[in-house]
């Protein structure tokens, strides 16, 4: 793979370009392998001589002749050195440069390169225009209340998405660049007093360290400085929503933008962070709780109940209550196959039709329900597939996959769900016994950045619990979650939060 | 060195997921008949007669419910011969009520008992009764359709009088507690087939595990408040009309009424407790107390609605 080569640069001995316009030419299609879009404009003025050099693909050219040509040449008087490009020029953002390598990059990134032949440097103004979409709905997150603004494919605006969330000064940005030929920029983001240091080092470290050529997305980078990258749960937390990175932020934890992404991550996340949703700060706490709880059962149903299905029909049927014998015996009687057998095809069925939905076009995908629903589940019935009371089944648990907030965890639900199926046809309630042990053990085994992944579980924090399992109302969150180790504790006075204020007073 | 150890568990442990997975006998719940009622019967000296009343699961039928006959020594000798019998596999983990013949529990059930207190599939919430009659008859020539299942039939006649509170809980649980306890004995519902329908005709007294005695449901209530405490249901019971007679209000037509020895009352009973004194150990003398707090429904002489103490 390609090597990470801030270092060796280092010691790349610094060569300025030639004095002369036409060598310089010369030198920038060299430094830019001839690329095609290199386009030069030449102006003479009583021997003076001045090239304004640019990218056509990178450069707005409307605001090109606005900010540098008319300005020129309207002061055809005054003569062409650095004193009057910075006098006269009417760009926010100018530098200095005479390095080849510098000035190549800066162009490649949208920037004109000004330079009258004799001077000592020449003048980089930022000309760029960069393709991005205005603000959107959320998509993959989508919410019914609070706000639905997400985050852009551009870190400009998604910085200033986050700045205008949180004025606070203490809001730090770290620039950061991944990737050694995409050279794609990022920035950390977290509250200096508030996020323990260590995780900004941790973040920092890792992101450093990484020798890679290339990263496509954000999601890339989170699965690159993950703690442990062969278990299917997610231990870093994408989010499109400006609001929720905001949310945590303010909790202590740490974010890292990319550009070109429209995801940010966060961490540490904890296990339960990933079934937690900003719909549940913005409802009242009774409705956050229940939704929350509502998810975690939901989970545990997703994952246990097909499974526990198979055991009892295989093994266990004592266990079946005596109203339900006989309607779950005759469905089962017309099917050919051993439960286990039943219940993968049907969980098979379900995933195809699930990832054939997300592949297809809305319009279409509407399509598929029906088919999927309607006419396979029908079918399969009638035909003697499957037993009805399975169907059921299956689709309560793909449901309880779907209501995990976040895309990753709920894929990882749906995954898990296969092996415990397999188990279970095996070895029966023991079977399901050694997986979920498997399960816990392992779950409590993953940390995220370094901290523990069931936290606050385990290690036990329970003033942490109105965070993360359970939502409380906000006179009891006045402390930040202490798991997070944040620098500055206290959100609001105990005191005050608790006080009720009068109509009179 | 440590990387092997590793992957030789990885490999043992998968083995063992494909290897042990056969030893496990595997019960589909569609090839086994599921048995939900037994009956035991004395026949001849030594033997016994089983009847066991089990549903298998049939595409081509609905609710197929079948009864077969064997005769053995023990029963689980029993359900082997039984087997020899069925295209499905008789299974006893569904089993909700047995029933033994009044001859056989005059000679004692418990060693029948015994071996469903050792099957561990069987639950403790099994109902234990006694048929006034045989037993087989009881499970064959009733005139319960052949859609319905007799085993939930029986199940739901016990379950809603227990939960009526017009039968003292005779679960599996129940006779046992009440069979190893000091000082207490079993108290089983008696089943009888009356015109081709099952009804709960007595109640039968157990000493240690021998039928000695049975009580008619009439008395069924005065047991019941002995033994339990009694919540719901209502009961009549006659009183003493001499002790009621000043509070019976005389109305016009009084005079044209027949005045009986006797007044009928129907009461609701909202809770009672009981406390049992032994007052000469040798003789066996016993001082019982109820306390009842109950509601008059109904009553066979008017008295108003004034409040009243009522004492027997």
């Amino acid at each position: 793979m390609f090597k990470w080569r801030n270092g060796k640069k280092e010691n790349e001995t610094p060569k300025a370009h030639s004095l002369k316009i036409e060598e310089l030419k010369q030198q920038l299609n060299a430094e830019l392998m001839d690329t095609s879009d290199l386009e030069f404009r030449e102006i003479y003025k009583d021997g003076e001589h001045l090239l304004i050099s640019f990218l056509t693909s990178m450069t707005d050219v409307k605001v090109l002749e606005d900010i540098i040509i008319k300005p020129l040449q309207a002061r055809v008087h005054s003569p062409w050195n650095l004193e009057t490009f910075q006098a006269c020029l009417p760009a926010a953002q100018i530098s200095y440069a005479n390095q080849l390598k510098e000035i190549a990059q800066a162009m490649i990134e949208g920037k004109g390169y000004l330079y009258s032949e004799g001077e000592p440097c020449g003048i980089l103004i930022n000309t760029g225009k960069i393709a991005e979409r205005s603000l959107e709905r959320a998509e993959t997150e989508s919410l019914v209340y609070g706000p639905k603004i997400s985050f852009t494919e551009s870190l400009e605006s998604n910085m200033n998405i986050i700045r205008a969330n949180i004025k606070d000064p203490m809001l730090v940005m770290e620039d950061i660049e991944i990737g050694a030929r995409g050279r794609t920029k990022g920035k950390i983001v977290y509250i200096k007093d508030i996020a323990d240091e260590k995780n900004v080092n941790t973040f920092k470290q890792r992101i450093k360290d990484l020798s890679i050529d290339h990263i496509p997305d954000s999601t890339v980078l989170a699965q690159l400085i993950e703690d442990n990258s062969w278990t299917v749960f997610p231990q870093l937390l994408t989010t499109e929503l400006p609001d929720r990175l905001s949310i945590v932020l303010l909790k202590g934890r740490v974010g890292v933008l990319v550009d070109r992404s429209p995801a940010a991550i966060y961490g540490p996340s904890t296990f339960f962070s990933f079934f937690e949703s900003t719909e549940d700060v913005y409802m009242r706490w009774n409705m956050g709780l229940f939704l929350r709880m509502l998810r975690f059962f939901s989970f545990f149903f997703s994952i246990l109940l097909t499974p526990a299905y198979v055991a009892v029909l295989t093994y266990h049927y004592e266990v079946i209550p005596s109203p339900l014998l006989v309607s779950l015996g005759e469905s089962r009687s017309n099917v050919p196959f051993p439960p286990v057998f039943e219940a993968l095809l049907l969980e098979f069925i379900i995933e195809l039709l699930r990832e054939a939905g997300a592949r297809l076009p809305t319009k279409v995908g509407q399509t598929m329900g029906i088919v999927g629903g309607i006419v396979i589940g029908q079918a399969a019935v009638d035909a003697g597939f499957t037993s009805n009371i399975l169907i059921i089944i299956i689709a309560l648990s793909a449901l309880g996959s779907f209501t995990t907030p976040s895309y990753l965890m709920g894929t990882a639900v749906r995954i898990i769900r296969f092996p415990i199926i397999l188990l279970a046809g095996l070895w029966g309630g023991v079977g399901i016994m050694v997986a979920f042990c498997f399960l816990i053990i392992h779950v409590l085994k993953l940390s995220t950045l370094g901290t523990p992944y069931l936290a606050p579980l385990y290690p036990l924090s329970m003033k942490d619990f109105g965070y993360s399992l359970l939502r409380f109302p906000f006179q009891f969150n006045y402390m930040r979650p202490l798991s997070n180790q944040p620098g500055d504790l206290k959100r609001y006075p105990q005191k005050k939060a608790k006080k009720k204020k009068d109509v009179d007073e | 060195m440590r990387k092997w150890v590793k992957n030789i568990t990885i490999v043992f442990v998968s083995m063992n997921l494909i290897f042990l997975a056969g030893c496990l006998q595997q019960r589909p719940l569609e090839k086994l008949g599921l048995i939900t009622a037994a009956g035991f019967d004395l026949s001849k000296k030594n033997n016994i007669l089983g009847t066991v009343v089990y549903q298998q699961f049939d595409p081509l039928q609905k609710n197929v419910t079948k009864k077969i006959m064997e005769q053995a020594k023990t029963s689980k000798g029993l359900r082997q011969d039984e087997n020899l019998q069925t295209s499905h596999k008789l299974v006893s983990g569904q089993m909700r009520i047995v029933i033994y013949s009044k001859k056989l529990a005059q000679r004692g059930i418990i060693q029948l008992i015994d071996t469903l207190n050792r099957d561990p599939t069987i639950g403790n919430m099994l109902y234990v009764t006694i048929s006034d009659g045989k037993a087989v008859d009881l499970l064959t020539k009733n005139n319960i359709g052949k859609g319905s299942n007799l085993g939930t039939f029986l199940y739901n006649l016990i379950k809603q009088n227990v939960e009526g509170e017009q039968l003292i809980s005779p679960t599996l649980h129940e006779f046992n507690h009440s069979f190893y306890d000091v000082g207490k004995d079993p108290v089983l519902p008696v089943l009888k087939l009356r015109h081709g329908d099952i009804v709960i005709s007595s109640v039968a007294l157990f000493k240690n595990d021998r039928l000695v005695d049975e009580l008619k449901p009439d008395k069924l209530f005065f047991l019941k408040v002995l033994v339990d405490s009694y919540k719901a249901g209502s009961q009549e019971i006659p009183l003493n009309a001499k002790e009621f007679k000043p509070l019976i209000i005389k109305t016009a037509g009084h005079r044209e009424r027949e005045f009986h020895d006797r007044i009928y009352m129907t009461i609701d009973n909202i809770n009672s407790s009981h406390k049992i004194k032994v007052l000469d150990k040798d003789k066996l003398r016993f001082r019982v107390q109820v306390k009842l707090k109950s509601r008059i429904l109904e009553m066979t002489e008017h008295t108003g609605n004034r409040p009243c103490r009522l004492w027997q």
